[in-house]
């Protein structure tokens, strides 16, 4: 049983009526490649009967049978038509075995295509924008704002559609604010906008909304999408990637109105470009938003070329709304790009030094502006300290090396017990004065041993309570030298250097490195070290290293003179030295602390030139199956390569913004008016190919395009202009009649009307009710979600609660892992991620109305909202139902609204009143408790208000 | 807007439309059914004559191996502990096994059960009272030997990550047969979601409304579905109430049409509200239906997955995918190794899934439910010995797998496909995983080739370009 599964389309082929020009792109090539070209094509392997349809000249020459298959002007003279209506069975084309009769409305649209001359245009979009003149329209000559509204207004009038009125300003500004920032207008900014009376109020709101850093923050998410910008890697393991440094690349650029052709060769070539900044190299993360596999026995070329795959798609997804991924195993059925221009194509992409790796590499360090002004400080204490470290000393002459230095072994006595702890410190038992290593010790108890497992470096265990041991060694130097001994103790230590006591800690303490440090003079020759350690209770340990020797000779000299000996000046010296030693060690421990706080982000680098990999078609498009080679290049049905452009990445970005480029300008423009209005003067967002939909208004898309050309690639004056314009402005009531004629608004009779995006509808929620967190950039956040919606398969990744203003934060610093995205986000229909996306779908769910209605998250903004409410309105129920409703959809509410909500507070204020204990929870949990004035059913009720507000149809939507 | 969007839109639409209380929604629902589509399915009738109308796909992930569990390789006893014939090693990709591996036999015995005469493990003695209304391929293969792309292969018909799931297309195509539960849902057991996530049960590029809905068996069964606390129905009621007259009230103003779905979607989230937690509710079957299927209310088990599927395909469910993880049996230890953790694994599932057939059989309900139970693909039948590991496992291997199938139109009581004699290749009616997708869509009224969306200019469906209905598999 065959079933149409596809309906007519309104704007489609099926409108076209006999009269109006028939374009073969727009009209008959689909009919004609659906139907006629697997044995009418371009293939001649497949060709029947010498005939081709595909091109005038085959259609219009003899075919085999001696006729022409087309006579243009003459429908019933071309056999063509003749054998598509014939009866007989084995006279039809197409065959019953290829489909079948064609519907009459195909037939209808061949007929006249050929009666108009059967004239075989190329697509429009593959031809550049040429610039179009404005028309006039004088029956709307006072509403004319800029030529937008001349290309739209023309369109209604011959569509005999009239323009809605203006919105309420309220309402405009509403709009525009959620679209140029993606946050409704605040209190005080709609107020200073209804007041302000003078003709420049809209210009100056519209700057002043481009100007805010908010304005990057929503634009961003636009082109997060396109980048499948996630913080994740995908597939299985789908570990953490830290690549959030280039997120706030994208909404810097935004802020500052980069031009898109600057914006495009940074992230597809910044690395490749001469004198590269950091923030060039960071762009380039673009492409290494790929996902990569770190599942274990995986082959990292199959996912490496995996990723090259999705970069081509994406490019040429994302600058020229194309499709290439049919390509990839075969010619394109229907748009002029061969299997060979794709890897071509791919051979750009082919060179950069990633590959699958775990970790990820090539990594750019890409430190925050805390993190740099704080490595800079620290890089510069550490000079000023190493000035002063040679300003201390001189710093010339021969250093000793550790190794030059010859260690004694060590030789140990005890444990020598005394009656206690101090009588152990204290006491000489004997090598105090002199060592002797003949001698004994407590009536001959004690004696020297070797102690060769005494290691430096390492701790020695001793044993004896209240009892004092001795170790001793000899170290001989080749010259006068300053050496840094390094010497812990468990407990009290006592250290004697060529005789003289220098060191003398009476504590108790557990072993450790660095506890006592001894600077001393090695003279040329022998030198002795005795060192006591005393124990106290339970067991102890000794310590010993050598920290240093790489002094210069002048300090040995200085610390050679005998303590009481040494000059004040000789004494600063080495006290100098000392502390900007030990400061230089701490600073340079610091600087390591800091570089490796620093994120690092997988950037593209590009192989160096004997490293370079074969370029050569996937057969059938799998990565095993070695094809013919190719050499780097773009689909020739396009603008020609830039002459000397380099045949690498930047030659291909520099190729994608010149001004003969066919689509990028238009495909961005397209994009942008997309997000406007709901819907792109090309429908298909992501199809500008032949099976696209034509667009509705070409003219104004060209002009948009050439004029955003002329404005220097910069977005904001674009933007603007369509906010000012007359058919943005517009009202977006509907009637009936318009519903009929235009039921979605492809005319633009009237203003636009549709679903917030997932992020408005939280960031929203959050601005409303004054949770939001303004701030901006950093590591992604993660706001409240339900436990377990993270169970994750060899990971040990856990979603914890960020602390604090982060759990307020916008929706697009929101952690995102591709393989579990932020539940409520996904409701309303946000991408995840794994590939690039030019268009969200919008849907209309009940999952959407369970996150809106009991999500923590949004219980919380009703909270807070009713907080607010009770704390700036005014006392009476009404003043507080009117703020609410302000604060929420910037207007004012009807006395019907007005009325409901007055209703709804009065019943709820009753039934919290007798159930105390959920009013309290209702109105703080999960907020926080309640002000200690304030009333929980009075709070709760108003919560429950708040709760509805933010759940409504205008709430959820811009309008 | 064009025609394809229009018609997304349309379908979205009535996806969940149900009922409106009163005045105005009624009269949106009139609205609507004389704007477009009078169904809320895209197919308005069935491609091909439907054998079945929903489907339980029991997925172990992981997967299990083939010949301890249904392929009965005796061979393998002769060559045990050898070193495998060179062409098994020689020129295939493993993810663990290096050097050359050893021919590993079931440690497990098997036997041949009911009329059918059907060869199974002694692992499975549940399945072994089933087997006469099953039919097990021992012929399946996919070209994917890591878990992610394997499940994604299974699942979505693609290796990579972006595109709709079965139960994604189902919703799509079928639409769903009750308005107050999602068409797709998803029970996972096992403590993990499946390796490569939640994309198994994505909608891709359809419109999110398809995606599988999770339904879990603590906590929330669906993510928000509870009011908050303190409110309670009738606070919740009385709310509604209000919204409703401030959408009206809008919807008077501005007159689009989509404030009445809106209008008729919280009406139904509200009636959901009730009608997931109750079908997720357990405790109130009687007690020996607990104990057949081996189920223990309030708790995470793949026992009450199973139970709970048979009552969501009662309640008009279109598509349950279960999902159990734990049947990567390597072998690197005790913990997924073939003596110790297998059959524990076995004993844990064996039971429910032969309840399941059962009693979806004595419902009546197994001639129009299609049950599928698969890995993602198959194990080697060599040791995998990672690291010299003592512990017997095997590794990933695509070459060639076994699943079965029962009700919906399929065999009852047959064996289909062979393999060679050490289980190692496809030697008789091979089927690919497209070949499976495509059989399974046939089953439920579907020509593979003509479910299609279009995304990125191109025409998508579920097995690619790929595909072909198994004749062998079909009664």
């Amino acid at each position: 049983m065959l079933i149409a599964a596809l309906a007519g389309s309104l704007i489609g082929a099926a409108s076209i009526r006999a009269q109006e020009p028939v374009h073969y792109a727009r009209d008959v090539a689909r009919i004609l490649s659906n139907n006629c070209f697997t044995c009418h094509g371009p293939d001649e392997k497949e060709r029947k009967a010498g005939l081709r349809l595909d091109r005038f000249e085959g259609a219009t020459a003899p075919a085999r049978s001696g006729a022409a298959a087309i006579v243009p002007g003459d429908p019933d003279g071309s056999p063509l038509i003749a054998r598509i209506l014939s009866h007989d069975l084995d006279e039809r084309m197409p065959p019953e075995s290829k489909g079948g009769a064609l519907p009459p409305e195909s037939i209808a649209l061949l007929r006249s295509w050929i009666a108009q001359g059967a004239k075989y245009e190329r697509h429009w979009a593959f031809e550049a924008p040429v610039r179009p003149e404005v028309p006039a329209v004088p029956a709307y000559a006072d509403r004319i704002r800029n030529p937008i509204d001349a290309f739209v207004f023309a369109r209604l009038e011959a569509e005999g559609l009239a323009p809605n009125e203006e919105a309420e300003k309220g309402v405009w500004l509403r709009r525009a604010s959620l679209d140029l920032t993606g946050l409704p207008p605040s209190h005080d900014a709609l107020r200073a906008f209804l007041d302000d009376d003078s003709p420049e109020a809209y210009e100056k709101a519209a700057d002043a909304m481009l100007a805010s850093p908010h304005y990057g923050e929503r634009w961003a998410q636009m082109w997060l999408d396109l980048a499948r910008y996630a913080d994740t890697k995908g597939y299985e393991k789908d570990d953490p990637r830290t690549v959030w440094p280039y997120r706030d690349w994208v909404i810097r650029a935004f802020n500052d109105d980069m031009p898109y052709d600057a914006f495009t060769r940074d992230q597809l070539a910044g690395d490749l470009l001469p004198g590269a900044t950091l923030d060039q190299q960071l762009a380039t993360a673009f492409h290494r938003n790929t996902m990569t596999n770190d599942e274990g026995g995986t082959d990292d070329e199959e996912f490496r070329t995996a990723a090259i795959v999705d970069r081509v798609n994406t490019t040429m997804q994302t600058w020229m709304g194309m499709t290439m991924a049919c390509a990839q195993c075969h010619t394109h059925k229907y748009d002029p790009l061969t299997h060979r221009e794709y890897y071509e194509f791919a051979a750009f992409f082919n060179q950069t030094e990633d590959g699958d790796y775990n970790p990820e590499r090539p990594l750019l360090k890409v430190p925050t502006t805390e993190q740099q002004q704080e490595l800079d400080a620290t890089r510069d204490r550490l000079r000023e300290v190493r000035k002063a470290l040679t300003d201390a000393v001189d710093p010339a002459g021969d250093r000793t090396k550790a190794e030059e230095l010859v260690w004694g072994p060590w030789y140990e006595t005890g444990p020598l017990a005394a009656e206690d702890f101090d009588a152990a410190f204290d006491r000489d038992f004997g090598p105090e004065a002199q060592v002797d290593l003949a001698a004994r010790y407590l009536d001959g108890a004690a004696y020297w041993k070797g102690r060769s497992d005494f290691e430096n470096g390492k701790v020695l265990a001793i044993e004896g309570e209240n009892s004092a041991f001795y170790f001793y060694r000899t170290v001989e130097s080749p010259r006068l030298a300053a050496i840094e001994l390094s010497i812990g103790s468990d407990d009290a230590l006592k250290v004697w250097w060529n005789g003289e006591l220098r060191i003398d800690e009476k504590s108790h303490r557990g072993v450790a490195a660095d506890q006592n440090l001894l600077l001393a003079a090695a003279r040329p020759g022998v030198n002795t070290l005795l060192v006591k350690v005393v124990n106290g209770e339970a067991g102890g340990g000794v310590y010993f290293n050598l920290r240093d020797a790489d002094f210069p000779p002048a300090l040995a000299a200085l610390l050679e003179v005998p303590e009481s000996d040494r000059t004040d000046e000789q004494r600063t010296s080495i006290e100098t030295y000392q502390q900007s030693r030990n400061e230089a060690a701490e600073l340079n421990q610091k600087v390591a602390k800091l570089e490796a706080a620093i994120p690092e982000v997988p950037v593209m680098r590009e192989l160096p030139e004997d490293q370079r990999r074969p370029d050569y078609i996937f057969e059938k498009g799998s990565f095993l199956n070695r094809g013919e080679d190719v050499s780097a290049g773009v689909p020739s049905v396009f603008n020609a390569w830039p002459e000397d452009a380099p045949r690498n990445r930047l030659g291909l970005a520099d190729w994608l913004v010149s001004e003969d480029n066919p689509l990028t300008a238009r495909v961005m423009m397209n994009r942008v008016w997309e997000r406007f209005f709901g819907h792109g003067i090309v429908a298909t967002l992501e199809d500008f190919g032949t099976q696209g939909d034509w667009p509705t208004h070409q003219e104004l898309l060209d002009w948009l395009a050439t004029e955003y050309m002329a404005q220097g690639w910069h977005l904001k004056p674009m933007l603007k202009m369509i906010v000012l314009s007359e058919t943005y402005r517009q009202s977006s009531v509907s009637t009936p009649e318009k519903l009929e004629h235009d039921p979605f608004n492809v005319h633009y009779a009237r203003g636009p009307r549709f679903r917030l995006p997932a992020e408005a509808v939280r960031d929203q929620a959050l601005f409303v009710s004054g949770l939001l967190s303004e701030k901006m950039s950093g590591p992604p956040v993660m706001p409240p979600q339900p436990d377990g919606v993270w169970q994750i398969v060899y990971s040990n990744e856990r979603w914890v609660e960020s602390k604090g203003e982060d759990k307020y934060r916008r929706g697009l610093y929101t952690y995102w892992r591709r393989s579990s995205p932020y539940p409520s986000m996904v409701a309303f229909d946000a991408a995840t991620r794994d590939v690039c996306t030019a268009r969200r779908m919008r849907t209309n769910t009940p999952l959407q109305a369970l996150v809106a209605l009991n999500d923590p998250v949004y219980v919380e903004a009703a909270q807070a909202l009713a907080r607010r409410a009770v704390d700036e309105a005014g006392v009476s129920t009404r003043d507080r139902a009117q703020w609410i409703f302000e604060a929420a959809l910037s207007r004012e509410p009807t006395e019907r609204e007005l009325d409901a909500l007055i209703d709804l507070y009065r019943s709820e204020f009753d039934h919290y009143r007798e159930n105390a204990e959920d009013a309290v929870v209702m109105a703080s949990n999960p907020l926080g408790p309640l002000p200690e004035e304030a009333s929980p059913h009075t709070m709760a009720a108003w919560t429950v208000v708040s709760n509805v507000v933010m759940n409504t149809d205008e709430f959820l939507s811009k309008r | 807007m064009n025609q394809h969007e229009r018609q997304i839109q349309e379908i979205t639409r009535r996806h969940f439309l149900g009922q409106c209380r009163t005045g105005i929604g009624a009269a949106a629902l009139a609205m609507l059914c004389q704007q477009g589509a009078s169904a809320d399915s895209l197919l308005r009738a069935p491609h091909v004559l439907a054998k079945a109308k929903r489907i339980i796909y029991l997925h172990m992930a992981g997967s299990p191996p083939q010949q301890d569990l249904f392929d009965y390789k005796p061979v393998l006893n002769k060559w045990n502990g050898e070193p495998c014939p060179d062409e098994m090693f020689a020129k295939e990709r493993f993810a663990f096994i290096k050097g050359h591996p050893k021919i590993l036999a079931s440690p497990h015995q098997f036997g041949q059960f009911g009329e059918s005469g059907t060869w199974v493990s002694q692992l499975l003695p549940h399945f072994q009272t089933i087997v006469d209304d099953v039919t097990v391929v021992n012929s399946m293969f996919t070209d994917q030997f890591n878990h992610a792309p394997a499940q994604l292969l299974l699942h979505t018909g693609s290796p990579r990550f972006g595109r709709p799931s079965m139960g994604s297309w189902l919703s799509y195509g079928l639409g769903t047969e009750n308005s107050d539960l999602p068409a797709f849902v998803v029970l996972v057991s096992g403590e993990k979601t499946p390796d490569a996530g939640k994309s198994v049960w994505g909608s891709g590029f359809l419109p999110t409304v398809h995606q599988g809905v999770q339904c879990r068996t603590t906590g929330e069964p669906v993510l928000y579905v509870t009011d908050p606390p303190g409110m309670t129905r009738d606070v919740r009621r009385r709310s509604l109430d209000a919204l409703r007259d401030l959408n009206e009230e809008m919807y008077t103003a501005d007159q689009d049409p989509e404030t009445l779905t809106r209008i008729s979607q919280y009406e139904l989230a509200y009636r959901m509200q009730v009608s997931v937690p109750e079908v997720m509710d357990i405790s109130k079957e009687p007690q020996h239906m607990l104990d057949m299927y081996g189920a223990k209310p309030g708790e995470t088990r793949f026992a009450n997955n199973c139970l709970l599927a048979r009552r969501l395909v009662e309640q008009g469910v279109r598509m349950v995918q279960l999902f159990d993880w734990g049947w990567d049996i390597h072998g690197t230890g005790p913990g997924n190794d073939l003596i110790t953790h297998l059959p524990e694994k076995c004993r844990l599932a064996d039971q429910p899934i032969a309840a399941l057939v059962k009693d979806l059989k004595q419902r009546g309900l197994l001639d129009d439910t299609i049950v599928v139970f698969s890995g993602e693909f198959g194990r080697t039948a060599m040791n995998e010995e990672r690291d010299g590991s003592k512990f017997l496992g095997r590794d990933h291997h695509p070459g060639c797998f076994s699943i079965w199938v029962a009700g919906g139109g399929f065999k009852r009581g047959a064996t289909v496909g062979e393999t060679d004699d050490l289980g190692y290749r496809v030697t008789e009616t091979p089927v690919h995983v497209h070949d499976l997708q495509a059989t399974l869509l046939h089953q439920l009224g579907i020509d593979h080739e003509r479910l299609t969306y279009r995304f990125q200019g191109r025409d998508f469906r579920l097995t690619d370009v790929h595909g072909r209905v198994v004749p062998e598999l079909i009664a």
